[in-house]
This record gives C-alpha cells, structure tokens and sequence, in this order.
C-alpha cells in the first residue's frame, strides 16, 4: 500500500491539486491519487468528509493530514531533501518561494478570467488586469531563466517546485492562446514536455464531466 | 422512521435556514429547500447524526431528492452495518 495518499480535484480545473501532484511525482514516491471532483455531488461529500477546509489538495501520510498545496511542498521538500523540490543555494531556495508565494496569492485577473481549463480551445484574453498579470509573470520568467539558462531550462535550471507551481500557468497560457516571447516560449514548451505535466494533461483531456 | 424524518427535517429548517413546508416527497433541489452545497451538509449531517459511514457514490442527486429517498438511504446503511 503505498504511503501517501493524495486528494485531488479533478483535473481539468484543479490547479492547487497540481502543483501538489508533480511534486509529488517529483519526489518519486509511491502515491495512491484521490480524484473527488468537485463539480459533482459525490467529489464535494468527500473533500468534505476528508479535507479539513473543505478544499484540495490533502496530503494523506498514514493517519497525518497536509493541506494547502505549498505546505505539501515543504512538508515533501523535508522528506525527500535529495530531490530537488527547492534549488540548493539559500539565495535561490528564497526566491523560489517568493515567487511561489506570489503566485499563491496573487494574480487575481488570471484567476478570475483564465480558469486553468485543459480540455478548452479557448479565446485570448485581453482585459487590463490581466494583461498587466502576464506581464509580470513573464518578467518573473524572464529573470530567472536568464540567470539560469546555461543549468537547464527550468526557472532555476534543473527542475523545482517553483516549476511545480507555474505550470498551471502555463496551461493556461496555452488554452488562452497568450503570445510570448522567444524566452518564455521555450521555458513554456519544457514545461509542457516535462513527462509528469503530459501524464497529467493527458488524463485531464479523458477526464469526463460529471455535472 | 419518523424519529429519522423529523432529525432530518430539523436539520433543513435549523441548520440550512428554511422555514417553509417540507413533505416527505417534495424534492428538495427543484423545490429551492436546498442547494446542491446544502445537499452536502445534509450528508455530512446523516453520517454523524445516524452513526453510519456513506460511501461517494450514496452522495447522489437521487439519493437525495427528497426526505423519504434520504430516510431509505439511512435504513439501507444502517442495515450494512
């Protein structure tokens, strides 16, 4: 039996359960997923009945429960220290979580008018606040990849929970059709060809509705 | 079963808020008694208050259509166990 059990929404839409997936994933644990999809009835009884705010994702480690995806990450980050989640200098592992602490709290525009839908053949979006969005976070990507293009093609070279944390973004970029730049266009195709995102994307593309 | 009934409707018209009538075969969701969020606090409501466990698949729009189909869902759980 494996040793964690992860709670999740459904794929198509469930950004948090996302980035507690691959990270996860990363860490090359054994993991039984929880799929409770929260467009129906039954997905909401059991996040409900298992989740203690009622939202996803949860970690479930025997009898201890983790919730919010970027205490999951730290609480893997721990367990599995060889693994990368987080870069190895202390200047890098800060901005890491800088950047993923933005992304958890803000961007509200994107949120709002560029769900994470992976199955949608969607129209750009062109609103203000968004726009301003895309803009900062290409600033963010920019940045780092900058700095860090000669390690690989992750934010922060090899890959790391920061990734983790924007790929969703990425999705999105791409169901919204958001044109980038050549920099961001190639950090965006490795994303997309990470193995764990194409697993992920994939069982989202068959995922069926359910309400 | 009336015991079961009268727990049940309490818990709609205490805890989810309505004060209108409710019959044994009114459908709760057509009827505007409550939401489909609500029909998810009635089944966490059931599973503590009749010390049954239900499974995802109990959770369904039939299931709880109404009080007399959530009061046969109670009886086949309590008879599992």
């Amino acid at each position: 039996m494996p040793a964690f059990t992860l709670l999740i929404g459904q794929k198509n839409n469930s950004t948090w359960s996302l980035r507690a997936w691959l990270a996860l994933r990363q860490t090359g644990a054994d993991f039984h997923e929880e799929v409770a999809p929260l467009n129906s009835l039954a997905g909401r009884f059991v996040v409900a009945n298992r989740s203690p705010t009622r939202l996803v994702p949860v970690l479930i480690h025997g009898d201890f429960l983790v919730w919010d995806s970027l205490a999951i990450i730290e609480y893997l980050a721990e367990l599995y220290q060889s693994k990368g989640l987080w870069p190895d200098l202390a200047n890098e592992r800060a901005q890491a979580r800088s950047i993923c602490a933005e992304m958890h709290s803000g961007f509200p525009a994107i949120r709002s008018a560029m769900p994470m839908d992976i199955q949608a053949d969607a129209q750009e979006v062109s609103a203000e606040g968004v726009v301003h969005e895309i803009e900062r976070i290409c600033v963010i990507w920019r940045e780092l990849l900058q700095k860090s293009e000669r390690r690989g093609p992750y934010l922060f070279g090899s890959w790391s929970a920061a990734d983790a944390y924007f790929a969703p973004v990425v999705s999105r970029f791409e169901t919204y059709r958001v044109d980038l730049d050549n920099v961001c266009r190639s950090y965006a195709d490795a994303v997309l060809a990470w193995p764990s995102f194409i697993e992920w994307r994939a069982d989202a593309v068959n995922e069926a509705s359910t309400e | 079963m009336v015991k079961e009934m009268e727990a049940v409707l309490g818990f709609i018209k205490e805890d989810l808020g309505y004060d209108g009538d409710v019959g044994p075969d009114d459908d709760l969701l057509e009827n505007g008694i409550v939401d489909s969020f609500n029909v998810v606090e009635l089944a966490l409501f059931v599973q503590e208050h009749f010390g049954i466990e239900l499974q995802a698949e109990d959770v369904t729009r039939d299931n709880f259509a109404n009080l007399s189909s959530i009061i046969s869902l109670i009886d086949r759980r309590q008879m599992a166990v």
